[in-house]
């Protein structure tokens, strides 16, 4: 449980971890843009060098991103399997009876899977390189101007950086619910269906009895220090854009041009 | 029959940068039938150290023994359920591990994960739970109405139903009131003297360990730095000074004592530490 990577912050000092997060973000959802231009697997290529140049440039190791995507195989399976059932472009592969998969169905799925494996290390660049605090007071800074026509600007910071500072508390908690309850003769992996249940049971009701238990403990310390949230706060850390953050913003930009250009031409 | 660690080291998440090693080398072994404390600083690797009875966490490197099961590195274990039935492992605030409608039903979970029939793991419960200090009318309450005390004690009642040989503990009295905790110390030790149990104790409360326990392993930044019967460890001054370790109240009285030449015998009790001082005064 240890081991889970997608979200996780990578404490490193490297040029990408110092961005401003705000750049970070802003640049984030500009390459979610990109990557919804159909601008075909070039398209992709565009934006795999773009992101694997980043990676590079944060000091990621590749396994690293590799299992930020293993949450995702179980979902590619089932897409691929629906796509080979629904799909019947192109030349038939391989043929079973009455039944035959395409290449259409193949290349299709491929292309969602390159799409989502985009996506995934895109998000993970950002969580793994930008400190949860950071991140928070980026989406806050980001949703300020709306904060005008009554969007809860600091609330809804507050509750996804709440939400991203107990990720961790929560797989550790998990890791020892399933610790303490292996010791009492749960075993997750083998038995029948009843007793799995059983198990998956023995190991949910404590993480929700745990849960509310912190959430409730969390409120009163929060409440205990005064906290009041639509109080005009000032901050200890104040964000700074500096040219390398331009620079960023600049180089999506280039690659959804270049990407909107290859949608057109080609 | 005997638990031995053989050379036994612990990595947490290697080649990541959350690498952290908390067993080095670690050469260790544990007596049968007796109650042995683990003490050590927080971070010392005790913790992990115990985790390794039951496997719940396997050596990264070196071999774990017990009775007739060897854990080694680098090799998947089969039929763990036979090893944990052995050795019961309490985790730390256990209360966080109850999930069932009532208290019988969580107490029976872990004898039946172990094959043990419907009746006789009930059964076991209500020994269990007369054995915790709680009366059998608790058995159909549900264990979320307890207060946090009782709730541990039903924890390690759904621990002793298991029946385990060994019985490990890791701070089973952090967090009880004085009183409480000395019920469940008395517990153990009679767990171990009528029962024959070996117990294993991972404490910060020196009391305990100079009340209850027989031998004492010390550890420190993931090494296994001491070993010896309570007597010896609390001789070592120098030890326990490096520990930040204060000796329980009868200990620093007796040395204060020593340094000012009365002769004193070796028990540890204030009836004949009083008795000692009568007779040294009366001289």
């Amino acid at each position: 449980m240890k081991n889970i990577a997608l979200g996780r912050y990578i404490p490193l000092n490297t040029p990408f971890h110092r961005l401003d997060p705000r750049a970070k973000i802003d640049a984030m959802f500009l390459m979610l843009i990109a990557i919804f231009i159909p601008a075909g697997f070039i398209g992709y290529g565009i934006i795999g060098v773009a992101v694997v140049a980043c990676i590079y440039l944060a000091g990621l190791k590749f396994d690293f991103i590799v299992k930020a995507m293993k949450p995702m195989m179980f979902m590619l399976v089932f897409l691929l399997v629906v796509n080979a059932m629904v799909i019947k472009d192109g030349v038939a592969l391989v043929t079973l009876g009455s039944f035959s998969i395409y290449s259409g169905a193949i290349i299709q799925t491929l292309y969602i899977t390159v799409r989502l494996m985009l996506m995934v290390m895109i998000t993970t660049l950002l969580t793994a390189t930008t400190k949860p605090l950071d991140l928070t007071l980026g989406i806050e800074c980001l949703l300020a101007p709306f904060k005008k026509i009554g969007v809860p600007a600091h609330e809804i910071a507050m509750m996804i950086s709440i939400a991203l500072r107990f990720i961790p508390t929560l797989i550790e908690e998990t890791d020892r619910i399933i610790k303490a309850q292996t010791s009492r003769g749960v075993d997750l992996d083998e038995g029948s269906l009843k007793e799995k249940i059983m198990a998956v049971l023995s190991l949910i009701v404590p993480l929700f009895v745990s849960a509310f238990q912190k959430a409730e403990d969390l409120a009163n310390a929060m409440e205990s220090r005064g906290y009041a949230p639509g109080a005009t706060r000032t901050r200890y850390k104040v964000l700074k854009w500096t040219t390398s953050d331009t620079l960023l913003i600049v180089g999506t930009i280039v690659v959804i041009i270049l990407n909107v250009g290859v949608w057109k031409l080609l | 029959m005997s638990v031995k660690f053989k050379n036994v080291g612990h990595i947490y998440s290697p080649d990541s940068p959350f690498e952290y090693v908390a067993l080095h080398d670690v050469n260790l072994e544990l007596p049968l039938h007796k109650m042995v404390a683990i003490v050590g600083n927080t971070g010392s690797g005790k913790s992990t150290l115990v985790q390794h009875l039951n496997a719940l966490l396997k050596p990264t490197s070196g071999e774990v023994h017990i009775n007739d099961r060897i854990i080694v590195a680098d090799e998947k274990p089969r039929n763990l359920k036979s090893l944990r039935k052995v050795v019961g492992l309490v985790f730390q605030f256990p209360e966080y591990q109850l999930f069932e409608e009532t208290i019988l039903r969580d107490i029976a979970f872990g004898p039946k994960n172990f094959g043990i029939s419907e009746e006789e793991a009930e059964a076991r419960a209500r020994m269990a739970i007369k054995q915790v200090g709680l009366d059998e009318s608790y058995l159909m309450r549900s264990p979320f109405d307890l207060s946090g005390g009782q709730k541990r004690r039903v924890a390690i009642a759904g621990i002793l139903a298991m029946d385990p040989e060994i019985i490990v503990l890791d701070e089973p009295t952090a967090g009880l009131d004085p009183q409480g905790a000395k019920q469940m110390m008395q517990l153990f030790a009679d767990l171990k003297n009528k029962h024959n149990k070996t117990i294993y104790i991972v404490t910060h409360d020196m009391e305990h360990v100079l009340n209850y326990c027989d031998e004492v392993v010390v550890m420190k930044d993931g090494r296994m730095i001491h070993q010896s019967n309570v007597e010896d460890f609390f001789a070592e001054g120098e030890l326990l000074n490096d520990l930040h370790i204060a000796p329980p109240a009868i200990i620093k009285v007796k040395q204060m004592l020593k340094e000012r030449g009365f002769k004193l015998s070796k028990a540890n009790d204030f009836d004949t530490l009083v008795k000692d001082i009568v007779k040294e005064v009366r001289k």
